[in-house]
């Protein structure tokens, strides 16, 4: 249904504003970092996630479904910086520099990794990004629906079909689905600073 | 193959996934709250109003370019994406940028059909095209603006073989929401196409209409549910309506009349218009039509 609003002051604002950066800053940041690998590119896109979050703050749905909400906005941004040029915020200047410290760690080649990520990246970039949000970000069926923007039944379907993918492409690599490989993300560092 | 034993929790394909998540360090010394950077960068942020109207003000835009420089930051940085954009460029991307709303509908598979139940009335039929799509069938579902009878009832159903009735609908079926339908509160329609259905579907559903927005669709105005149910219309005079109009808080825009014998400028068929004070309390009324919310015309007899 279709969210009723109410009148807020700017304090309420501010107040929901603090509370959802407290709440969902690393997730987002995170989400940001782990499909971008660029930390100083993740500060400019976290910059431009959180202001339209305050610019859209009535409609932050409230309790469990802000967070997936939150990385719908983050999916936003980031196909909006694929298509554009890259674009530094002043707004993010100071949390830029700090970030250059953060690294980024794509999964160990050994222990298999290497082959299965080969097969990942072969699926559809739907297909990726549906699992990507059940493995890397947790989430079930009804908050990839709010990420996506679909509805529940839909985001189900997208899932299922996508796992039925990846578990074939990993048959047909002489991998079985059913098992995992640990140790992963273990290799060496992506160093933001130094890119 | 590769056999190693997992102890993480979930789908083993979602664990296989998990796997190659990248690992992310250093950022756990970032606290939101109290880390420099993001404390600065929240609040650059919140320093814009929210308003619309005051972010149609030109000096906004240049109010939060200067800050950066107040804060010392070096001018030669390009500044945020949002703040170099017009206010209605940058209404644009915010919109684009954040999620559109709740879903559009609850759609499974079930005994041959894909079923939908419909949540939102104020979603394009684009959205809901997309959801079907999902499921292997092209419909798109609208929603009229019908006088307050007909809300909720199925206004529209055409195919590629041309618009239909039901039983002609190639097998689709709809559970009509009579009476609720409307942008705030939704629409709980169900609407049912057969797996595979072949061909594009257009399904019509009426809703509330908003304040002064003229209906699409409107029926008799004393049909039941409408405003003027139980009065009889035809042979009543115009001071008799006006009289039931006022005591239901209708108001009439216009009447129409076949024009005066001999009149020039007419076409077959074509009606005059006339305003309220070209019309006497003692003309025959033939017909009231429903225009939009709390608004009315009349036909007159010659």
């Amino acid at each position: 249904m279709p969210r009723q609003h109410r009148t807020r002051s700017r304090e309420e604002h501010v107040a929901r504003f603090e509370e959802l950066y407290e709440a969902t800053f690393r997730d987002v940041l995170g989400y940001l970092l782990r499909r971008t690998q660029d930390p100083e590119g993740a500060a400019d896109l976290v910059a431009e996630v959180f202001t339209a979050v305050w610019s859209r703050i009535d409609d932050v749905p409230s309790g469990e479904e802000a967070r997936p909400w939150m990385f719908g906005v983050a999916r936003n941004v980031l196909a909006n910086h694929r298509r554009g040029d890259r674009r530094r915020s002043a707004l993010a200047m100071r949390l830029r520099a700090e970030l250059a410290g953060v690294t980024v760690s794509p999964p160990s080649p050994e222990h298999g990794m290497g082959e299965i990520g080969r097969v990942f990246r072969s699926l559809s970039e739907q297909d990726r990004e549906v699992l990507t949000l059940a493995g890397w970000e947790r989430l079930d069926a009804g908050r990839i629906a709010v990420v996506l923007g679909c509805a529940r039944g839909t985001a189900r379907v997208r899932l299922h079909r996508a796992r039925s993918r990846f578990a074939k492409a990993l048959r047909g690599a002489d991998i079985d689905p059913g098992v995992v490989p640990s140790g992963a993300a273990t290799s060496t560092a992506l160093k933001g600073a130094t890119r | 193959m590769n056999t190693v034993p997992s102890h993480r929790p979930g789908h083993p394909i979602d664990r296989a996934v998990e796997a190659l998540r990248p690992t992310v360090r250093g950022v756990d010394g970032i606290d939101p709250a109290r880390s420099p950077g993001a404390r600065e960068l929240a609040t650059l942020i919140m320093a814009d109003p929210r308003d619309p109207d005051l972010a149609r003000r030109p000096r906004r835009g240049r109010a939060l370019w200067a800050m950066p420089v107040a804060l010392g930051v070096a001018a030669s940085v390009v500044a945020g994406t949002f703040l170099v954009l017009a206010p209605d460029e940058r209404q644009e991307l915010i919109r684009t940028l954040t999620p559109a709303g709740p879903p559009v509908a609850d759609i499974v598979v079930e005994d041959g059909f894909v079923t939908a139940r419909l949540l939102r009335a104020d979603a394009e039929p684009a959205d809901y095209r997309a959801e079907f799509a999902e499921y292997g069938v092209d419909a798109r579902i609208v929603f009229e603006p019908v006088s307050p009878g007909m809300v909720g009832e199925l206004v529209h159903l055409d195919t590629d073989a041309g618009t239909e009735s039901l039983e002609e609908g190639g097998g689709i079926e709809v559970e009509e929401p009579l009476g609720e339908c409307s942008i705030e509160d939704g629409c709980p329609a169900v609407v049912r196409i057969p797996v595979g259905h072949p061909t594009p579907v257009v399904i019509g559903f009426g809703r509330e209409a908003r304040p002064d927005e003229p209906y699409s669709m409107s029926q008799a105005a004393n049909a039941p549910g409408e405003p003027l149910e139980g009065v009889e219309l035809e042979g009543v005079t115009v001071g008799e309506i006006r009289t039931v109009l006022g005591e239901r808080g209708l108001d009439v825009g216009f009447y129409i009349a076949p024009p005066p014998e001999g009149a020039e400028g007419y076409g077959e068929n074509e009606m005059a218009v006339l305003s309220e004070g070209e019309v006497g309390d003692d003309r025959i009324v033939v017909d009231v039509i429903l225009e939009s919310p709390g608004g009315v015309y009349i036909e007159l007899e010659s």
